[in-house]
Order: structure tokens, then C-alpha cells, then sequence
């Protein structure tokens, strides 16, 4: 019986053995262990759609990519915040940082000032990289409909390039996608400044050639030929290539921008959806749109006690202001001063009455900078969906003006025709019979009263020659000549073993 | 004796029966004996009858009329009988018949289908005997009738035997009059005489000792004895569940090695739990396996959504704990593997070690039922100190005055000017005199408004219990906590049922399912500026204004109007339901005696719901009318394991135990939400998110990768001579992220331990009771679960265009990296356990060093590249660490008197690079040290401060020109060259004058129990501890220019004066920001402070009523109560909260008071 049974629980236990063993080989070695992620779109990128896809995705370098200080967004690293807190039309009650700013107390460690080298070049390879699928969609570039994504592509890429250009000193724009594409690609130095203007000149005259004069409908807020050439305009402008510029500003007029009738209109709800004339390239904006796509320069400016006349919540931080020494340069019939407010309200008296604080008798630093309106869909008090204008007609028309004085040496009647435009709209009376010297100075305050807070006002001291005087008047011990660029992340320099050089006076 | 002649074919009776020829001759040799010749057809072996006083004879005739088993016996044997009363429903054969023979002088055996009656210990010939073992199942019991498995059966001087399994059951073929030995490590050693019952039940008697325990090791379990990994065992008694939600809370400094720590307070949050330390940054979180069962966190809390609740809370709110679902009082034992050897068997899953949790299954035998309750009063053990009305307006003033002072640069610490130069605007304070001297504190501070007196309570009930067949265990929880801060407090249900059934002797089934449902009310912490939550809010509140109006309404700060008021977050609603049930079933078969195929399945099924509203009553609800939202993660993971385990003495004095296993398992899950805004009214919160009346209601999804890991395992454990044990193990796992042809790992473990106290020549050795050394490698792995080896592209970056409409935008969201494998954990661990003293004193001591290699770190690419980086295998890092437990009895007494006992854990780690690719040293900043024991893995880099500059203007240190007076002064040790690389001292301060300032790693981590009991009375206070360094919350949150005057928040009351021209020997800084060395200055040495702590985290007073009393009744078999205070106190320098929370206003921790009962039925 011991035998029988022994014979027969082995037979079970091989029976068992075997079993187990299949099971374990069988399943071990040809489970399918395949990774399937859903909503991958590896298989969309090569197609049609895919490529507006591409497109679309390289639009968010213009309102920060993701990254709601940035681009042309209201916040810390926003170059419209950074022109401002550099120059004399800013100042932030916060202190702290803001203080570096205003003092230009720049570092290699201070992420303010290097965060958008980092942020931005990735857009530029990224371009290069979604230009070379495209164009294998295109064999014989008769689509016209990717030609003008390939337009819309080059557009962007000179503007991002633009603008590191304007404030980093030349650098590397990576135009070959294999090389953009490659993570151990050699490095090389920094270009002689002549390359990157060539390049960027390049890419802005390409996108000019085969975009329309501009995007209406669902496309507003696409990169026109008009965006392309204010771009290029402004190149000619940094680089002093007067005659240049004036060519481009009178192709300019010809696509049919004007100025809107009332200035306020560029930065309220009636500059949504194309309707506004003067908008040349804007981001648009939606309440509910994430911080990236949303508007929250009145929560960055407005002081904590304003209370809107409409009832609309607003979210007021209370940061941003301009200096009453700035803020007295403008005429008291100025009608831009309608956005820029030294009383404001606060809320109503028993009688139903608007009470008003004084922020200059308060002890307030500045003025209020209300340069945006309120949003009326009062969505959001903080994100509103009021548009970000980029590039607009009235800048246009003062480049102009200023162009001109320069290259012929004097204003002509054409620039007096641009500037008193925007005076005109503005209340204020025409100018005429001035020397070139004081045409400039005109020119100056007048992009003053008229741009500020739009990101320009540091590119226009720097090409005035204005920019570090400004510094060294309000008491800063660190503005020399270095802080004309802004540093190199410290990353760049280490990584590429010192072959990519630190600006000037930067350690 | 007539007694079985050789039949005619001359075989003996006892020789096997030809297996289909049933017919048995019957041959009268004498007429005293009675033979049957029957066929029978074997059927069933279960019996029901009734007797009274009937005779064995007759009683046998209707077994054999049931059963079909013929009988065989002497009939002078049943003179000396009696005659039999009994009553079978249903019972198994051998049972009856024990029954039946129940003290008669006759044994049985069953040979072939035929009952065989005996005398009891009538020596029949010993030649026959010889002949005619009897195969005997037993089994080993200790004192409470629980089995004692890998207990060994020595049969008389021939060496031969065999040792119990799992469920303490042996088998032996045995002669009457065999002598048994029984031993078992921990039990004191019994021989009995085999009578010739064919089954047995062996009670053993406990020694002084605790290591008879049996470990659960994973896909088995070993006598602690035979342990040679480094294994860690919590017992359910030793842990107090009274006001936990979950256990991870109640094992904080219970094991050596096993770090515990709470970020939060919060009513059912998380605690983190850590195995010894895994410096990876892929590290998974601990394996837990319960019942041998791998489980994963489940649905994940998902964040709010929403516009406003999503931008400011969405990575808010409280961060439940996994283990939630698993009700504390249901667990028997928890195990803590901690060396790779030991985890090795869990491969690539149990990277930072493996919590084996077993919980309570039903014993055979009276159903016992027990409730325990508790009721308990909770406090915050400590809240921010910030300042009063008064205060307040003085330090402000203060402030303002400091802040005129250097705007107008006065001297001699500012600038030149004269301060009463009469050009300058004079300094007007903010507050008068008259203001202060008439502040009024409203009765109670934003801190003491919104925390509250809480409660907990608990009732659970449980009701276990079975037969020889079936046992089962269920129970039933119900756990709630009121928080001690406003809006918050935690609900749970939970229901348990364990079914194990014995379909034979070889076959069992069994099944758990476990259901839990929970509801919490979060109220959000931490966050800063306009997102922070109700304590950052209360921190803010400037204590100079009421928090409620007189209508009711929650007043908004006008100083800095953009936070809501502290109390009106007790408004919003922010709920979180949880709902998960993990069921499995099991099939086990003993093949033959030591041989058991199992297989077990197992679906795990959780959601997580969180719903919100944000209602006007709260300014950003009040800003767009309300907003709801509903979000809610779903998770699933299925798992099979088939197992095939032999555990068996192969020859004498040689026991193996293997087993070869095949595990798949598969989960993933998904996730949806929705938010809408602008609702008429309040009442309808969440529930009707249609009702809104948003532009556009936000909508959102996604469905996570199925992760799939497929695995095969093998394990072989030797034990020679009871004490001598090696063991050896592989695992071969497949995991799906890894790239094509790298999804396949191998992770092997070898160990062995040695009993040295066993062998004679250590007999002398009298303080010395046991003595065991161990050792092991090991090699684990840690998957990739975060991403995976394939380029992805995803709908990341979408623009606005038209009238603010999105344009889907498409871009690369993660690199391919075709090479991505499997990243290994290998390490040595070696151990001595000790006991000395009559194992008075008895501890244990491990040593170990692991390395990870090919580690998967997510590494930058260089800047300017279109992705930020890629997941590679980098470099190496190493893990050494030592821990000590010891456990000393300093007072015993035999009969009830006081007995004092002591247990201690102390454990210390280090972890740093050994290597690192070159693609990771190319993004390192310089100053890092990149490889070798300086080279931390969470290492914390500062500046150096000396001092605080008290000189005047013009005298700052040169290296730090225009610094302001009263600022630390931060050494200059180091600069940059043109390459970028570091260079000697450049008199100026950058990063490059970063230095290692410590680790953030605790140095040391302990804890120290004490019991004591006294008659009915005892005693358990638990203190734990750690030795760390962390950075002062005093930083941040005093009197700042930044803050108290930028914002008017009110600020943590400090026990140093800050630097200012009135103090000028104030020992903390200055209050001013500096613009240019604020950055430096605010992560220097001065600010990275001692954080050592030493909390007693419960004392536990317990009285359980003498038996005596409860004699007279029948209700109850046990009655215990108990009193129980946690977080008592807490020993500290560290000037914040709590050195154990996270920094950030985060939920402190409680103080609790709780009174519980337990009854046994």
C-alpha cells in the first residue's frame, strides 16, 4: 500500500509540477507585457491634422507656455512686467525682488532675469523640428494650406528669437531639425550678432511672403504678415537700420490697421475677437482659460480697497504701480489717463455716491496702472478674458515716426502725420516745426504715454541710450554698461564646459 | 492469541489489499472472534447516529450500514467495554469512532476501508506490531489550541521523524508504545507514549521565549528561528489602535529600521511609512501585502478641480492614507521585511521593503465574540503662536519705523543723513498710543477660532470562531474623528469576512472580502499668499480686527483683502468618499504530505470622489457666485498567484521547504471631473452641478497605462539539524514600461542563519541562551511607474484663438529612451539575535550596505532642448545602516505581581552617490559634491553665515558690499570662472558659496516602550524619537518687511529680538529684506536648526477584570478597560509647530484623551 500510494501521489504531484510549470513558462514568457498609454498621439503628429496641432502648440510660447508669469502674460517674467519694473514706468509695492529690478540688480542667480532664456529656447528648436515634419507632408510646397503654417512657424520662431535676441545678446537659433532634434549635440559658440539679426530677418520676411495680411474669425490671434513685419520692423529699429525700418513701416500702413477711436478700447473687452482695427497681433484670452490664457494684470495692479463702480469682483494684490515722477509727465488732458488713475474708487457712500481715495496723498508710491479693463462676464476675478495685445498699430505708427526722424535726420510731414495721429486720438494737440532732437524727445514721452506697460519701454530706453541713466537717477549703485543685456542662466555656461560665454560683467 | 493467521495466499492481514478485489475471505480460526465478509463500495466517510447505552458491536453494525466500512475485531476485547452513548450528526468517520471509543479501553485504525478495533495498550506479538505501523495524524498545539507549525516529532532513539506544517498538522507512521519527542523552539519539550489512537493532539507549554513565533516571509512563512533575512514583527497587542484611523499612525517607532512619520494632523491623512531607506528616485512606495495579497494605494484622492478651486487648492487638501481601508483591529501581525534577501522574493515590487499585514482568521472550536469600544477627547497639541492685538501694533510700528529709517538712509547704520534733518518727513507710526493702549483682542485669537475640541470613537465588533472544517472570522468597524480644526473629521466603515474551509485533509478553500467605505471633510491647509488655506489664513489675520460680523458674515482683511477670512473656511464643503473592496479567494491542495498547490486570485476595486463647493459665504465662492465640483478617480488591480510549496524533513535532521510561484498582476485606472459656477443659491452645493450657470463649465478625463508585471518565483530554505538554515531564492519579473527587449529582470537572494546557542559545544555558555548569526544578499528592483522607455506626444499646449476659443495644440511629452531597464537594489544585510540573562535581555542587531544601480532618474536634458529631460538607468547609490532592538524583562513575578518590561529601537542610515551618468553630472550645479559619502542623497546645500552684521553704514564685509545692517553675513568660500566651473574666493557672494550643510535624513530615529502591569492592572508608555536637523519655520513666518508691512500679516512670536538700530544685539536678523543678499541669506546655516525631538506618542493604562469576577455569569469571558493619552508631551528645541510636520501650515498634530472597552462574549 505504501508503494501504491507513493506511486500515486507522485503521479498527482508530477501532474501538479508539470501544470505549474506550464502555467509559469507559458504565461511568463509570452504574457504581453506591451505598454499601451491611452490618448498617445505619436500616429497624429505626421498628419494634417497633427501639423495644426504643432502649430497651435507653438502659439503658447506667446502667453508664457504654460507658465502664467511669462510670454506676454501680466506676470513676474512677463515681458511686458520686465520692460516696466526696469524702466521709469514701473514700480512694485512689494519690494523684495521687485526692488532688483527696479535697481537692475542682476545675477546670474537671479531667475528672473534668466528664467525666459531657459523657457524660450526650447520653443525655437521645437519649430525647427515641427518646420522639417511639416515640410515632409509638403513634398512640392503646393499646400497652401501648410505653406501657411510653415509662415505662421517662421513667425513665431523670429519673435521668440526676437526678444531673447533684445535682451540676451546674440545666441545659438538652432535652424536644422536633426541638430535641434539631438540632446548631444555639440555645442558652439555664440554667434556674432550680424547671424542672429540675419536669421531672424530671414524667418520674419519668409512668414511675411505667404501669410495673409491678417487672421479674422476663429483664426484671430494667428501670426500675420502684419505681426511678421512689426517684428521686423522693431529688428531694424535695435539694430539702428533706419532706412530699413521706414521701408517696412510704410508697407505697414498699407494692410489696412487704424487706430481704434477710443485708446482704452485696445485693453477692454472691445479689443476680443478681431473687431478692434488696431490690433496687429494679440493673445487672446478666456476667463476659464487656465492662468496662461487669462488676464490678471488687475489683480497684479489694482490696490486691495478698489471697488469696481460696476460691482464686478476683482482680485487686487496691489503691486504694480507707475511713479508719480513718471506718471507727472503726462498733460492732465491727456485722455489716455483714463487707465491710469491717481484716485480710485472704493466703493459708495450712503447715498449711492462713488467714494474716491487719493493714492498720492494716501502715500502710495505710483499711480494705479488700470491699463486693463475689467472683464464683464465676471467669470473669474482674478483670470479675466480681456485680449493681450502684442503688436498694435498705434506703436506702428510712432516706430514710424521715430524711423523716419532718424533716417532722414529730421520729421517729415509723414512723421508728423504718425505721431499726431496717436495725438490726436489721445486730446492733445499736434506737433510741428521741431528740430530732430526735440522730434526724438516727442517721440520718447509719446511711447511713454502711449505704450507703457506693453513691454517695449526697456527696448526704447536701451536704443535711446536712456536706460542705465534712468537707473543711476533713481540711486541704483549697480547700473553699468553689463546691464544692458540681461545674464545667461549659469546652467548654459557649465554645461557646455564654457564654450557658450557668460554676457559681459556678469560672474 | 487467535489473532490473523496468513491467509491462504500467505500474506498477512496488514499487507496491502489488492486494490479493486474488496472481497475478504473470512476465516474462522477461533469462534471468539467475529468476521464479516462484505463487498463494499466506499462512499462517503461521514456518520450520523444516535445511541443510549448501546453495545460497540451494534453501534460498528450501523457505521457499517452508513458507510460501507466493514469492521474487524476481537470480541473478548470488548468485555472489559461499556456500553456507548452518543449522539453524531454528520461527523467524520475517525472523529465518531473517536467519540465512540471515548474512554474504552480499545483504539482504532482504518486500514484500506476496514475498521479495525483494538485493545488499548494490550501488547498484541511485537513481530506483528512490528510489521503494522499505524499511520497517525496529529497535531501540535500551544496552550490557547493555536497550531504550532515547523514543530519537530522525534520517534524514540531512531532519529526518525518529521515536523508539523503550516497548520501544525504531521503525519507519522507510529507503533504503539513509540516514544515522541516534541520540540519546538520557544516551547519547553514533551514526550508522550503513543497509545495507538490514530490521531493525536500534542499540547505544548510555552518557555520564556518568543521564538517559536511563526514569520510570515512572503508566499510562506518560517519559525522565527529559522529566519536569515532581517524581518521585523509588530504584534497587533503591541500597537494602540484606539484613535487611529490607520495603522501606518500606531507603529511609529516600533521597529527598528521602520520610519514613520506624519506630515499632517489631519483627520485620516497619510502617514508616511519607510522601510530602512531607498535612495532612488523612482523608489515605489512599500509593497503592502495582506494575506498574501500585493495591493497597490488604490484610487488615488483626486485633487479639486474648478477654476478658482482647482487654481488654489488643487494640489490642497488632505492626502488620505492608503491603508485606511484596512481596519487596525483586524490585523493579527504586521511584517516589516526589510533586507533585499528577505524582499528579494517580491523582486522588483519591493524596492523600499514589503509590509506583510496577516489579518485575524477564525479558530476552531466556541464562537468568540468581542466588542471593543473607545471613546476618546481630542486638543491641538500646539498652534502657531502669533501675535495679539497689542503686540501686533507694536511690532508694526516697529517695522515701519525701521523701514523710514533706512528709506531716508539715516545714520549711523542706514547712510549719513540726520534723523532730525529738517527736510525729511518725520515718521508717522501706523498705530497711535491711543490705538494701542485701546486694542481689543476680541475675546480670542484667529489660532483659537478655528480649532476646536474634538472627539474620536471607535466601536468595533467581531465574531469568529468554526469547526474542524470551517472557520471564519468577520467584523465590523465603525471609526470616526471630529477634527480639531474647523470642517474637518473622518468617517469610515468597514466590514471583514475571512472563510477558510477544509473540502478534505488535502484540499482547502478560502475567501476574504474586505469592504470599506469612508467619508472625510477636508478643510485646507498649507499654501501661501491667496492660496493658502485656513491655517495660513488664521497665521495672516491681523488680530486687530473681528472675524465675524455682527450679521453674521465673515469680514475680509482689508490690509490684504485676498485671502478669505479664517473662520468662514469652515463654511466651504470639501468631501472626500472613498469606497473600495479587495476580495480574494484561495484553493490549496496537499499533494502528498509536505507538497501544497495553491492558487489564489485576487480584485481590488477603489474610488475616491472628492466633492467641493466653494459658496458665497467664502470670497472666492462669493466672486463668481459658488463654485461646485466633482471629481473622482477609479482604480483597479487584478493579481493571480499560483504557488506550489513543499515543506518537508527530507531525511533526518534535513527540512526543506520550497516554493515555485507564478504572480501576474494588472491595474490601472481612470479619472473624471466636472465643475460648473454662478448657481442661484448656496443650498444646492454639489448635488446639482447643472444647475450652474458657468460660461463654460469645466470638464475633464483621462485613462491611465494598465501597468502589467508578470513574474515567476522560486525559493528553496534548508534547515540542518533545527538550526542550521540556508536559503535561497529568484525571482524573474516583466514589467510594461521598460523598452522593447529590457522588460525582463532577474533579482536573486541568498541567506543563511546558524543557530550557534543550539550546538553542544556552546551548552557551557550558561549567560548565554541564544546566540544566532545571519546572512544575506539580496537584489530587488524598483519599477518605472511614473513614465516609460516610449516617445508619447499629447494634447499639452493649447492656445486660445478667436473670441477665446482653445486650438487643440499637440507636442512631445516625453523622450524615448530605447535602452530603459530595470533598475537593481542589491545589499548585504548581517545580523546576530541575541538572548542572554535566562532571555531576560534579548535583542537583535543588523548591519547592512545596499547599492542601487542603473538607477531610473528622470534627468534634465541640457538647456535649450525641446523636452526638459528623459528618464535613464543613472548611476549608483548606496544605502548603510545599522539597527538595534533590544527587549529586557527588568521585573518578572510568577503570580500576578508587578512585572516590568522594556523595549528599545535605534536605527541609523546613510544614503549618497557612489556614481553618476554623465548626463546627470552635466545639469549637477558645481558646488555639489557628485559621488562618495559627502555626496548626500538628500543632501541640503547653504551659505555659510558667521554672525549678523551689527556695523554701521560703510563697514559691511567686503564681499558683501551694501548689505544691510543687522543681515547674515554669508562666507565667501568660492566663485565661478568664464567656463562656469568653481574657483577659489572672488569677494563676492554667488551659489558658488554654497556648502553641505547636513542631510535631510534623520540622523538617528528611536523609540522606547515600557510595560508594566501589577494583578489585573497594566501599563504601556511608548516614547519615540528622532535626531535631525531641519530649516527654522521662524524664517518664513516672523515679523518681515515683505509680509507684516507689505500685507499686514501678523507673524510667529519668536523667543530672540529681531536686529534693529533700538537692538542692536538682537540675536535674529533683521526684519528688512536685502534686495541683494535676501536669497543667500535665507538659506544659511543660522536657519538650518537641531529639529531632535522626543514625544511620547501614548501611555496606555489598562485594566482587565480578574476572572473571579466574572465567574458568576455567562455573558461575558473577558472584560478589559482602558485609558489611553497620545502625544503627550514633546521634548524639543525646535522652535516651530512641530519638528515632525511638514513646514507650511500644515494640520497640527492632536492631543488625545481616550477611554475604551473591550469585551469578550
Amino acid at each position: 500500500m505504501n508503494l501504491l500510494s507513493y506511486n500515486h501521489t507522485t503521479g498527482r504531484t508530477a501532474i501538479a509540477v508539470a501544470c505549474l510549470i506550464a502555467l509559469t513558462l507559458g504565461f511568463g514568457c509570452t504574457k504581453d507585457l506591451a505598454f499601451n498609454p491611452y490618448g498617445d498621439l505619436s500616429s497624429v503628429v505626421n498628419s494634417k491634422q497633427g501639423a495644426v496641432a504643432l502649430v497651435n502648440a507653438a502659439y503658447t510660447g506667446l502667453a508664457g507656455g504654460g507658465d502664467y508669469n511669462g510670454g506676454w502674460d501680466a506676470g513676474t517674467y512677463s515681458y511686458r512686467t520686465q520692460a516696466m519694473m526696469t524702466t521709469d514706468e514701473g514700480i512694485c509695492a512689494w519690494g523684495g525682488d521687485w526692488a532688483n529690478m527696479q535697481s537692475l540688480n542682476f545675477t546670474p542667480d537671479f531667475d528672473w532675469v534668466t528664467h525666459n532664456f531657459t523657457k524660450y529656447t526650447p520653443y525655437i528648436s521645437t519649430i525647427t523640428v515641427d518646420l522639417a515634419k511639416i515640410d515632409a507632408l509638403n513634398p512640392d510646397g503646393k499646400d497652401s494650406v501648410l505653406n501657411r503654417y510653415v509662415g505662421e512657424l517662421k513667425g513665431l520662431r523670429a519673435d521668440y528669437a526676437e526678444q531673447l535676441y533684445f535682451y540676451y545678446g546674440p545666441f545659438t537659433i538652432k535652424t536644422d531639425a536633426e541638430d535641434a532634434a539631438n540632446p548631444d549635440a555639440p555645442y558652439v559658440p555664440r554667434p556674432d550678432k550680424s547671424e542672429v539679426v540675419a536669421q531672424i530677418e530671414k524667418d520674419f520676411k519668409e512668414a511675411a511672403a505667404v501669410l495673409p495680411n491678417r487672421f479674422n474669425g476663429q483664426d484671430y490671434g494667428r501670426f500675420s504678415k502684419a505681426a511678421a513685419l512689426t517684428g521686423l520692423m522693431k529688428l531694424y529699429m535695435h539694430e539702428k537700420d533706419w532706412a530699413k525700418a521706414v521701408t517696412v513701416g510704410q508697407q505697414l500702413k498699407t494692410l489696412g490697421y487704424s487706430l481704434s477711436d477710443n485708446y482704452e478700447d485696445n485693453f477692454n473687452i472691445n479689443n476680443k475677437g478681431g473687431a478692434n482695427p488696431e490690433v496687429i497681433l494679440a493673445v487672446v484670452c478666456a476667463p476659464t482659460g487656465g492662468d496662461s490664457y487669462s488676464n490678471y494684470w488687475l489683480a497684479m495692479s489694482l490696490p486691495p480697497d478698489y471697488q469696481d463702480p460696476g460691482g464686478i469682483p476683482l482680485t487686487a494684490w496691489g503691486g504694480y504701480k507707475m511713479p508719480w515722477k513718471t506718471y507727472d509727465k503726462f498733460d492732465p488732458a491727456d485722455k489716455r489717463l483714463k487707465v491710469l488713475l491717481q484716485k480710485y474708487p472704493t466703493g459708495k457712500d450712503a447715498n449711492g455716491n462713488i467714494k474716491y481715495k487719493d493714492a498720492r496723498a494716501a502715500g502710495d508710491p505710483g499711480a494705479v496702472p488700470m491699463k486693463f479693463g475689467p472683464d464683464p462676464s465676471r467669470a473669474n476675478s482674478q483670470n479675466s478674458g480681456i485680449d493681450f495685445p502684442v503688436f498694435r498699430y498705434g506703436d506702428v505708427l510712432l516706430m514710424l515716426a521715430e524711423s523716419i526722424n532718424e533716417a532722414k535726420g529730421a520729421p517729415d510731414n509723414e512723421a508728423y502725420d504718425c505721431i499726431n495721429q496717436v495725438r490726436r486720438r489721445a486730446g492733445l494737440a499736434p506737433l510741428e516745426n521741431l528740430s530732430h532732437e526735440n522730434f526724438l524727445k516727442a517721440v520718447q514721452n509719446e511711447r511713454l504715454f502711449e505704450l507703457w506697460g506693453e513691454g517695449w519701454r526697456r527696448d526704447d530706453l536701451i536704443r535711446w541710450g536712456l536706460y542705465l541713466k534712468r537707473a543711476t537717477d533713481d540711486g541704483s549703485t549697480h547700473s553699468d554698461a553689463s546691464k544692458l543685456l540681461m545674464p545667461l542662466p549659469r546652467s548654459v555656461v557649465s554645461e557646455s564646459g564654457g564654450v557658450i560665454k557668460q554676457n559681459p560683467g556678469y560672474k | 492469541m487467535h489473532f490473523l493467521p496468513p491467509d491462504k495466499n500467505g500474506l498477512g492481514r496488514f499487507l496491502p489489499l489488492a486494490k479493486k478485489v474488496l472481497i475478504m475471505r473470512i476465516v474462522p480460526i477461533s469462534c471468539l472472534a467475529l468476521f464479516v465478509n462484505l463487498a463494499i463500495a466506499a462512499s462517503g466517510q461521514k456518520v450520523s447516529l444516535k445511541a443510549k447505552n448501546s453495545s460497540i458491536h451494534a453501534i460498528l453494525e450501523k457505521i457499517k450500514a452508513q458507510t460501507g466500512f466493514n469492521y474487524f475485531l476481537v470480541r473478548e476485547d470488548l468485555r472489559s467495554a461499556h456500553p456507548v452513548t452518543v449522539n453524531l450528526n454528520q461527523v467524520d468517520l475517525k472523529a465518531a469512532l473517536g467519540q465512540i471509543l471515548k474512554g474504552q479501553p480499545l483504539t482504532f485504525s482504518i486500514e484500506d476501508n476496514v475498521i479495525i478495533i483494538r485493545k488499548n495498550k494490550n501488547t498484541p506479538p511485537a513481530a506483528t506490531l512490528a510489521a503494522a505501523p499505524v499511520v497517525v495524524t496529529g497535531k501540535v498545539t500551544d496552550e490557547e489550541g493555536l497550531p504550532v507549525s515547523g514543530a519537530s516529532i522525534i520517534i524514540g532513539e531512531t532519529g526518525k521523524g518529521t515536523v508539523t506544517n503550516e497548520l501544525g498538522v504531521f503525519k507519522l507512521n507510529l507503533n504503539n508504545g513509540d516514544k515522541l519527542t516534541v520540540s519546538h523552539l520557544g516551547f519547553s519539550t514533551k514526550t508522550i507514549t503513543f497509545g495507538g489512537t490514530s490521531s493525536l493532539t500534542i499540547q505544548l507549554v510555552k518557555t520564556e521565549n518568543n521564538l517559536s513565533e511563526i514569520v510570515v516571509i512572503g508566499y510562506g512563512t518560517v519559525n522565527k528561528k529559522d529566519l536569515t533575512g532581517a524581518v521585523a514583527t509588530v504584534k497587533a497587542e503591541d500597537v494602540d489602535v484606539a484613535t487611529s484611523s490607520s495603522i501606518a499612525q500606531t507603529l511609529q517607532g516600533k521597529a527598528a529600521g521602520v520610519q514613520i512619520t506624519q506630515a499632517t494632523g489631519q483627520p485620516g491623512a497619510n502617514a508616511k511609512i519607510q522601510i530602512r531607506s531607498n535612495p532612488s528616485p523612482s523608489a515605489p512606495d512599500i509593497l503592502y501585502v495582506v494575506d498574501g495579497v500585493p495591493i497597490d494605494n488604490g484610487a488615488s484622492q483626486p485633487s479639486l478641480t474648478g477654476t478658482i478651486g482647482g487654481g488654489k487648492y488643487g494640489t490642497g487638501g488632505a492626502d488620505k492614507s492608503p491603508l485606511n481601508f484596512i481596519n487596525p483591529n483586524d490585523i493579527a501581525s504586521i511584517e516589516f521585511l526589510k533586507d533585499p534577501s528577505a524582499t528579494s522574493i517580491y523582486g522588483s515590487r519591493a524596492g523600499s521593503g514589503v509590509v506583510l499585514i496577516t489579518t485575524k482568521h477564525g479558530k476552531e472550536g466556541k464562537t468568540t465574540i468581542n466588542y471593543s469600544g473607545t471613546y476618546g477627547i481630542q486638543q491641538v497639541d500646539k498652534m502657531y503662536p502669533v501675535y495679539g492685538a497689542k503686540d501686533y501694533m507694536l511690532q508694526r510700528n516697529a517695522l515701519a519705523e525701521e523701514i523710514w529709517l533706512r528709506d531716508n538712509k539715516i545714520g549711523p547704520y542706514y547712510g549719513t543723513t540726520d534723523s532730525k534733518d529738517p527736510s525729511l518727513t518725520p515718521f508717522r507710526p501706523i498705530y497711535s498710543n491711543t490705538d494701542i493702549d485701546q486694542a481689543v483682542d476680541y475675546g480670542q485669537s484667529a489660532m483659537d477660532a478655528i480649532t476646536r475640541n474634538a472627539y474620536t470613537e471607535q466601536h468595533n465588533l467581531s465574531m469568529s470562531g468554526g469547526n474542524a472544517k470551517t472557520t471564519y472570522f468577520a467584523s465590523a468597524n465603525y471609526f470616526n474623528q471630529r477634527g480639531v480644526i474647523i470642517g474637518s473629521d473622518f468617517k469610515r466603515y468597514n466590514g471583514r469576512l475571512n472563510l477558510d474551509h477544509s473540502i478534505s485533509d488535502q484540499i482547502k478553500v478560502g475567501a476574504n472580502v474586505l469592504v470599506s467605505g469612508s467619508t472625510a471633510n477636508n478643510t485646507l491647509t498649507g499654501g501661501s499668499n491667496e492660496n493658502g488655506g485656513i491655517i495660513t489664513s488664521a497665521i495672516y489675520w491681523a488680530p486687530i480686527l473681528p472675524l465675524q460680523a455682527e450679521d453674521g458674515s465673515y469680514p475680509i482683511s482689508p490690509y490684504y483683502p485676498n485671502i478669505p477670512n479664517p473662520l468662514s473656511y469652515g463654511t466651504l464643503t470639501n468631501t472626500t468618499g472613498n469606497n473600495r473592496v479587495l476580495s480574494s479567494a484561495y484553493g490549496q491542495w496537499e499533494i502528498i504530505q509536505g507538497l501544497t498547490a495553491k492558487a489564489q486570485f485576487s480584485y481590488d476595486w477603489s474610488t475616491s470622489r472628492t466633492s467641493a463647493y466653494l459658496p458665497t459665504t467664502f470670497l472666492f465662492g462669493s466672486q463668481v457666485n459658488g463654485e461646485a465640483s466633482v471629481d473622482e478617480t477609479r482604480a483597479y488591480q487584478k493579481t493571480m498567484i499560483y504557488s506550489l510549496n513543499y515543506n518537508k524533513n527530507i531525511a533526518p535532521r534535513h527540512h526543506l521547504n520550497a516554493v515555485l510561484a507564478y504572480d501576474y498582476e494588472a491595474g490601472g485606472g481612470d479619472y473624471l471631473s466636472a465643475a460648473n459656477q454662478n448657481f442661484i443659491s448656496d443650498i444646492v452645493k454639489y448635488y446639482n452641478l447643472g444647475m450652474g450657470q458657468a460660461d463654460k463649465p469645466s470638464v475633464g478625463s483621462s485613462k491611465q497605462a494598465e501597468l502589467v508585471s508578470s513574474s515567476v518565483v522560486a525559493r528553496a530554505i534548508y534547515t540542518y539539524k533545527g538550526n542550521i538554515t540556508l536559503q535561497a531564492s529568484i525571482r524573474r519579473d516583466g514589467f510594461s514600461t521598460f523598452a522593447e527587449g529590457k522588460k525582463w529582470g532577474y533579482f536573486p537572494g541568498v541567506s543563511a542563519g546558524w543557530v550557534i546557542s543550539d550546538e553542544d559545544f556552546f551548552k557551557s555558555i550558561t549567560p548565554v541562551n541564544y546566540l544566532k548569526i545571519r546572512a544575506g544578499y539580496g537584489e530587488t528592483g524598483n519599477p518605472l511607474t511614473l513614465g516609460s522607455a516610449f516617445a508619447l506626444y499629447g494634447s499639452s499646449q493649447s492656445p486660445y484663438f478667436g473670441q477665446g476659443q482653445v486650438n487643440t495644440g499637440i507636442s512631445l511629452t516625453q523622450a524615448a529612451n530605447p535602452d530603459l531597464s530595470w533598475e537593481t537594489r542589491a545589499g548585504i544585510n548581517a545580523g546576530i539575535d541575541f538572548g542572554v540573562l535566562h532571555n531576560r535581555i534579548t535583542g537583535s542587531f543588523d548591519y547592512y550596505s545596499t547599492t542601487n544601480r542603473n538607477l531610473l532618474k528622470y534627468v534634465a536634458y541640457p538647456v535649450g532642448f525641446i523636452i526638459n529631460g528623459v528618464y535613464i538607468n543613472d548611476g549608483k547609490t548606496r544605502s548603510t545602516g545599522y539597527e538595534l532592538s533590544l527587549e529586557s524583562k527588568n521585573l518578572i513575578s510568577k503570580n500576578d505581581g508587578l512585572t516590568w518590561s522594556t523595549t528599545l529601537n535605534f536605527s541609523h542610515y546613510l544614503n549618497y552617490w557612489l556614481q553618476r551618468a554623465d548626463m546627470d553630472l552635466k545639469t549637477l550645479p558645481k558646488y555639489e559634491v557628485a559621488t562618495g559619502k559627502n555626496a548626500l542623497y538628500n543632501p541640503v546645500y547653504g551659505y555659510q553665515s558667521t554672525g549678523i552684521f551689527k556695523g554701521q553704514f560703510g563697514t559691511a564685509p567686503a564681499w558683501m558690499p551694501g548689505m544691510l545692517p543687522g543681515g547674515l553675513i554669508i562666507k565667501d568660500i568660492a566663485g565661478y570662472d568664464d567656463n562656469g566651473n568653481l574657483s577659489g574666493p572672488d569677494g563676492s557672494i554667488s551659489t558658488a558659496d554654497n556648502i553641505l550643510l547636513g542631510n535631510a535624513d534623520p540622523k538617528f530615529s528611536f523609540g522606547m516602550g515600557n510595560k508594566f502591569t501589577f494583578k489585573g492592572f497594566d501599563l504601556n508608555i511608548f516614547l519615540s524619537g528622532m535626531v535631525q536637523h531641519n530649516w527654522s519655520p521662524l524664517n518664513g513666518a516672523r515679523v518681515l518687511e515683505t509680509q507684516m508691512n507689505a500685507h499686514g500679516w501678523n507673524a510667529m512670536v519668536s523667543s530672540s529680538d529681531p536686529w534693529s538700530t533700538q537692538h542692536t544685539d538682537g540675536s535674529l536678523p533683521t526684519s528688512l529684506v536685502d534686495g541683494s543678499y535676501s536669497q543667500y541669506q535665507n538659506s544659511a546655516s543660522y536657519w538650518w536648526v537641531n529639529s531632535s525631538y522626543l514625544r511620547c506618542k501614548s501611555l496606555m493604562l489598562g485594566y482587565s477584570l480578574p476572572a473571579k469576577l466574572l465567574s458568576g455569569q455567562k455573558v461575558f469571558s473577558g472584560i478589559r478597560v482602558s485609558f489611553d493619552a497620545q502625544n503627550l508631551f514633546t521634548i524639543t528645541d525646535y522652535p516651530g509647530l512641530d519638528p515632525e510636520l511638514n513646514a507650511g501650515n500644515y494640520y497640527p498634530l492632536v492631543k488625545s484623551y481616550v477611554f475604551g472597552i473591550n469585551c469578550t462574549f
